[in-house]
């Protein structure tokens, strides 16, 4: 019975902890501007995550070794500073984002701009990396940000016709207001959206903090391949809610408060009370998983000591690189950069760099030596190799998709 | 001297056509015991040279990675083209940064 | 005589370094190669790991050996503690385990400055992590 509540918890904070300020900005934004038409891109987003995590987990559980731990002994010195350089850069990016998400919910709920609300997040974001247990900062987060659920709510409260909704969805056309051009751009940032690098280092790096072993790798499956299809599930309600609420209107997504605006149109007061804490939940969980990212890129590369695993003053270099990170973060911010802007790019980054840190992975998921017999399986390698494919033509599109459609505006 | 002076230099024959660049280095454990410690020596056997691409150290050849089948179709294949010169087939100097095959020497195909 | 094979770019360089008691302490940044005067062979000698070691590998050549003996004056050690002699290498696996610790390596001169002059002064920078 406690072994199947550990499981449930596990699933649960894998659901409330899978959007994050990327996913909102774009199911809100590709809901108004293309209806359902993209919904596709979030289910082969979810697919892509759950093959990727699957084989950190298993890597981690199995030869005790993260994602950036790896990509300097296979890949070299070299290739592996370029990968880190280039990783750390599109982290800082979603950093930024998600700190900026954290302020402008905490804004919203408090009438406060959320420029000056800025530092205080950041030394909040800090403080419970410094000080709170590493299992206790996921289940809470997690578990709050199930508030997002409101999203579902609003749209069986809309009370579609579920019968277009599905059709539209499974019978992807480019619409009329629309050219092919802006949407592949929002496939590709719906796609980044979904496998966001940031999870899969927090989450390999985090398997090897909370020290897992071949027993729980059952775990680690359930946790995938249950959690992340529903995760995917509530992206998908985040679609519907703008696409039957804000599209008719015609209100596009420009600011992070019109992603709460179905919910609010829906639910009045009680659903935007509901979805602002979803929304703090979610955009604070991502900023400790994205500050703590940049600390393991770094130290995991230089070989250095990390994790919260062990005494701070143990694991210095990783602190300050942590510490480092979030006052960048927090001092781009406070330029008065836009943070839907912001989170656009930091997506479409992210699923353009996708490649370097997939493709160490797949090689050592298959390397006997370190996994003993669990490699991948035939099926397995077969739809990972079809997705490393899949994100080498996207890293090779993307910038120039970027530059055509002037982010997305075009 | 480091191991990274050898890596990466470019390897001749005795007439001076290119063979490739050093990519890895070819190590046995069959010297003196090691002092201070229990072990024999690693000693520095033969340099893995190739044309390919330098990151080649991915495990597809002189490691055991299997799968999956594309990525072992293009790195397998890079990684069998590299040849293994014995150390004592080469000369060199350090004013001259290429490595340049002994005219008696034979090239080992791995 | 026949030994086991290793290949130093496969599975030296660029592994994680573990100390005696298992904690991190660096990455394999390059090997050092001495002749051996009798035998007239090639023999790998030690590990270097530390401050400027890898810049030298990656041919900076010039910038990371200044930032080594820049690296020794301040720590007043004289010797070159990027060195790590093979013997002290216990185990070679994905990880190479070294019979030392940590503290003693160059690896952690850096770590050491943070702890002392940053980190250390924070507050609740000795809590311990939960099991």
């Amino acid at each position: 019975m406690k072994r199947f509540l550990a499981v449930f918890l596990g699933i649960l904070t894998a659901i409330g902890g899978f959007v994050d300020i990327g996913d909102l900005v774009a199911n809100s934004q590709t809901g108004t501007r293309f209806g359902m038409n993209l919904a596709w891109a979030v289910v082969l987003g979810v697919i892509g995550i759950i093959v990727y995590a699957e084989m950190c987990g298993r890597v981690a559980a199995l030869a005790g070794r993260p994602v950036f731990d790896l990509v300097r002994e296979r890949l070299g010195p070299r290739v592996g500073l370029a990968n880190l350089l280039a990783s750390f850069f599109i982290n800082f990016l979603t950093l930024t984002a998600e700190l900026a998400g954290v302020a402008i919910a905490l804004s919203l709920a408090s009438s406060v701009s959320y420029l000056l609300l800025i530092p205080f997040v950041a030394f909040l974001v800090w403080l419970v990396i410094w000080r709170m247990p590493f299992e206790t900062m996921e289940r809470v987060f997690g578990l709050l940000g199930l508030c997002l659920l409101v999203f579902a709510v609003t749209v069986w409260k809309v009370g579609p016709d579920w019968g277009s909704l599905f059709h539209t969805a499974s019978h992807p056309q480019v619409p009329g207001t629309e050219t092919g051009f802006t949407y592949a751009y929002f496939a590709i940032a719906l796609f980044g959206a979904a496998m966001t690098p940031y999870e899969v280092f927090f989450f390999s790096s985090g398997a090897v903090e909370e020290r897992w072993t071949e027993k729980d790798l059952a775990t680690n499956r359930a946790n995938v391949l249950i959690g992340f299809p529903l995760g995917g599930l509530l992206s998908l309600a985040i679609m519907a809610s703008a696409d039957l609420i804000l599209g008719p209107a015609g209100i596009d997504v420009g600011q992070l408060s019109q992603v709460a605006l179905p919910v609010a149109s829906a639910l009045g007061r009680v659903g935007l009370a509901v979805v602002l804490v979803g929304i703090f939940a979610a955009t604070f969980g991502a900023a400790l998983e994205t500050a703590l990212s940049a600390g393991y890129i770094v130290s995991q590369y230089m070989g250095w000591m990390w994790g919260k695993y062990v005494r701070p003053r143990q694991a210095s270099r990783f602190h300050l690189v942590v510490l480092l990170s979030i006052g960048a973060a927090m001092i781009f911010g406070l330029t008065r950069v836009d943070p839907v802007k912001v989170t656009e790019y930091s997506i479409v980054l992210s699923a353009a760099a996708l490649p370097l840190t997939y493709f160490p992975i797949l090689v050592i998921a298959n390397d006997p030596s370190y996994m003993g017999d669990k490699t991948n399986g035939r099926f397995l390698n077969a739809v990972a190799s079809i997705y490393l494919v899949i994100l080498v033509v996207l890293s090779i599109v993307t910038i120039p998709l970027l530059i055509i459609t002037k982010g997305g505006t075009g | 001297m480091r191991l990274s002076e050898l890596l990466d230099r470019a390897v001749v024959t005795a007439d001076g056509r290119t063979l490739g660049k050093v990519r890895d280095v070819r190590l046995v454990q069959d010297g003196p015991i090691l002092a201070g410690g229990t072990q024999a020596a690693l000693r520095v056997d033969a340099v893995i040279v190739s044309r390919g691409w330098r990151g080649v150290r991915l495990g597809y050849l002189r490691g055991e990675v299997r799968g999956p089948w594309l990525l072992r179709s293009i790195f397998g294949r890079l990684e069998r083209a590299a040849q293994a010169i014995p150390l004592r087939d080469l000369v060199w100097d350090d004013d001259e940064p290429r490595l340049r095959l002994r005219s008696d020497a034979r090239a080992e195909k791995r | 005589m026949t030994g086991r094979i290793l290949y130093a770019g496969l599975e030296l360089l660029d592994h994680q370094l573990r100390d005696r008691d298992g904690r991190l302490c660096g990455n394999v940044d390059d090997l050092e190669v001495e002749r051996s005067p009798d035998t007239g062979e090639l023999y790998v000698t030690a590990i270097v790991a530390g401050p400027g070691a890898l810049l030298q590998r990656m041919g900076r050549r010039r910038l990371g050996g200044w930032i080594e003996r820049a690296n020794r004056l301040v720590g007043d050690q004289g010797r070159d503690r990027n060195i790590i002699p093979l013997a002290l290498a216990t185990r070679i696996g994905p990880n190479i385990d070294l019979a030392v610790d940590a503290e003693d390596l160059a690896t952690a001169d850096t770590e050491r400055w943070v702890r002392d002059h940053l980190i250390g002064h924070l507050p609740g920078n000795r809590h311990r992590a939960p099991e």
